[in-house]
């Protein structure tokens, strides 16, 4: 471990640069996000109207360790040599600030403010397991088509979390919100069903040659009605007057999964194995909470569809 | 025939390969020779559209050739995550059902019913081939086949490069081992500045090997003079 300003240096200097290609990627659709995005954020901040003093060094903990525990880099950072407790804890504490900034003006209790930068500074600290990608690597997943690769592997590794809210969907009779809160908390989860990009020899079997990008996506689209058929089927029998909720819910899946499919296409990049991960796809997770974003999020989707069909057209003649 | 002409291709402003115009029968196969850096991958790349800006015509039997009818053997192949080398071979044999996967497979011996993560370079390598194959293409692209392979194995893609030129495929395959070029190629192209600066028979391949020497025994000259000379 070096500990030395250089490294705090080098690596805030990558993260700007990896923060201004995120930002530059929303493009000028992303511009229009965000007065709707400050927008939501006063609310919230009136919302903490009243609030103890104690929730803003909260915020800041609660901020910071589902940041630490997300992200995948500890283990290159300690390899390369940098001081990863005071690298990452200065970089939470940083950001906590901005984040809780607002909330400190709006409460007025500046004392907040060296202890939430405090608790973001220890959570650098917080010890990290190696990451396990995969759940269950073994799961037998023979049952789903091959064609739907991206579930097969996608179960291997998030397999329990899916089980999880597939059986919640059906403790449907006992509320009727409950299958809507299901499908869009699925919804949330289908863009990382899709972070990672295929072969060409794949691209080309189940896609070029399997009818095209509709028909993927509609393969897709009748596996999720085949999943939610149970708890669809009985929340139409025990909340027959709620029948739009589902409807919603089901919308929801569709659009995040169209969204899903076209922003990996469109992204696409040979060699790259990884979709990436941006601002795009941040505005479409918000969009199952905030549905004023909803517009931007079919303005993106559109966009990604036609470049999608771009690189199909340029990379297989399809 | 697969007659690649006036091919042109390049990153951005950057041109790789300038004008490149090449025949291959079926049945034969064509080696691509060059030192690293030369665009032999870059070639394969944009015969494939997979990246590089690329002008020219690419046509097989007279008809344009499509990207999707080229196989492609990457030097460095990938994997979907999670998923058995099975499962790959069944998705790539999509378009040719009745493709014998556990027939091929008795040549490799893959255990495909684990995660890809598992294999080896090795392993990976021969996973990729077979799924090229399994594709059912007339055209393939083999990039650094046998980097990665063992003795065995070298062997086995000898008897399988020999049985794909048997039915009447076109294979084009770089490589910098001279010896595998002189066993599987009918003729090899040397690659040089972007350009094929010559192509040579199988009965030319002593006068290849020559030329190659040559070339490399130009440019080094100067080096070795330098790091010679008594500091």
């Amino acid at each position: 471990m070096i500990l030395s300003i250089n490294s705090f240096r080098v690596y805030f200097r990558f993260r700007v640069r990896q923060l201004r290609r995120i930002l530059y990627s929303a493009g000028w659709p992303g511009v229009i996000a965000l007065p709707l995005l400050l927008v939501f954020a006063l609310q919230g901040i009136e919302a903490m109207d009243g609030a103890p003093g104690w929730s803003i060094p909260l915020i800041a903990l609660l901020l910071s360790i589902s940041w630490h525990y997300r992200r995948k880099d500890h283990f290159f950072l300690e390899r390369a040599g940098f001081p990863v407790g005071w690298v990452l804890g200065l970089e939470y504490a940083m950001v906590s600030t901005v984040v809780v900034l607002p909330f400190l003006i709006y409460i007025g209790n500046w004392l907040m403010w060296p202890a939430a930068v405090l608790c973001s500074l220890a959570c650098g600290f917080l010890p990290v397991r190696a990451f396990r990608a995969a759940f269950n690597p073994k799961l037998n997943v023979s049952w789903l088509p091959v064609a739907l690769f991206e579930w097969r592997s996608a179960l291997r590794r998030y397999g329990v979390l899916f089980a999880l809210l597939w059986l919640l969907s059906l403790t449907t009779p006992y509320g009727m919100a409950i299958l809507p809160i299901v499908l869009l908390l699925w919804a949330s989860l289908i863009p990382s069903v899709f972070e990672y990009q295929e072969p060409r020899e794949v691209t080309i079997a189940v896609i070029v040659n399997g009818g095209g990008l509709w028909r993927h996506g509609l393969r897709h689209f009748a596996l999720q009605l085949v999943v939610f058929g149970p708890g669809l089927a009985l929340h139409l029998a025990f909340h027959p007057q709620y029948w739009y909720l589902a409807l919603i819910g089901l919308g929801f899946i569709a659009l995040i999964l169209a969204f899903s499919i076209a922003y990996k296409y469109a992204t696409w990049h040979p060699g790259r194995q990884r979709v990436m991960q941006s601002l795009p796809v941040t505005l479409a997770y918000f969009s199952l909470f905030f549905p004023l974003l909803l517009p931007v999020v079919g303005f993106y989707l559109l966009r990604f569809v036609k470049r999608a069909r771009h690189h199909f057209k340029m990379a297989y003649d399809a | 025939m697969l007659n690649i002409s006036n091919l042109t291709a390049g990153y951005g402003h950057t041109i790789i390969l300038n004008n490149i115009s090449l025949e291959t029968a079926a049945g034969e196969v064509h080696g691509i020779l060059g030192v690293n850096g030369a665009g032999k991958t870059t070639f394969f790349k944009a015969l494939c559209r997979l990246g590089p800006s690329f002008t020219g015509e690419v046509s097989w039997e007279g008809a344009p050739l499509s990207p999707a009818g080229i196989g492609y053997l990457p030097a460095e192949p990938y994997f979907y995550p999670y998923q058995t080398g099975q499962e790959y071979l069944e998705l790539c044999s999509h378009r040719s059902p009745g493709f014998p996967i556990d027939k091929w497979n008795g040549l490799f011996q893959l255990p495909l019913r684990d995660l890809t993560e598992t294999y080896s370079t090795g392993m990976r390598k021969k996973l990729a081939l077979l799924g090229i194959l399994a594709g059912g293409c007339q055209v393939l692209l083999l990039d650094e086949p046998f980097s990665g392979l063992d003795l065995e194995s070298t062997e086995i893609l000898y008897e399988i490069l020999e049985e794909l030129r048997r039915n009447g495929l076109c294979l084009l395959l770089s490589s910098h081992i001279m010896a595998t070029v002189r066993q599987v190629c009918d003729r090899a192209s040397y690659l040089s500045e972007g350009q094929i600066q010559k192509t040579f028979g199988k009965d030319d391949f002593p006068a290849l090997e020559q030329f190659v020497k040559t070339k490399i025994h130009d440019r080094t000259k100067a080096a070795w003079a330098e790091i010679r000379k008594p500091s």
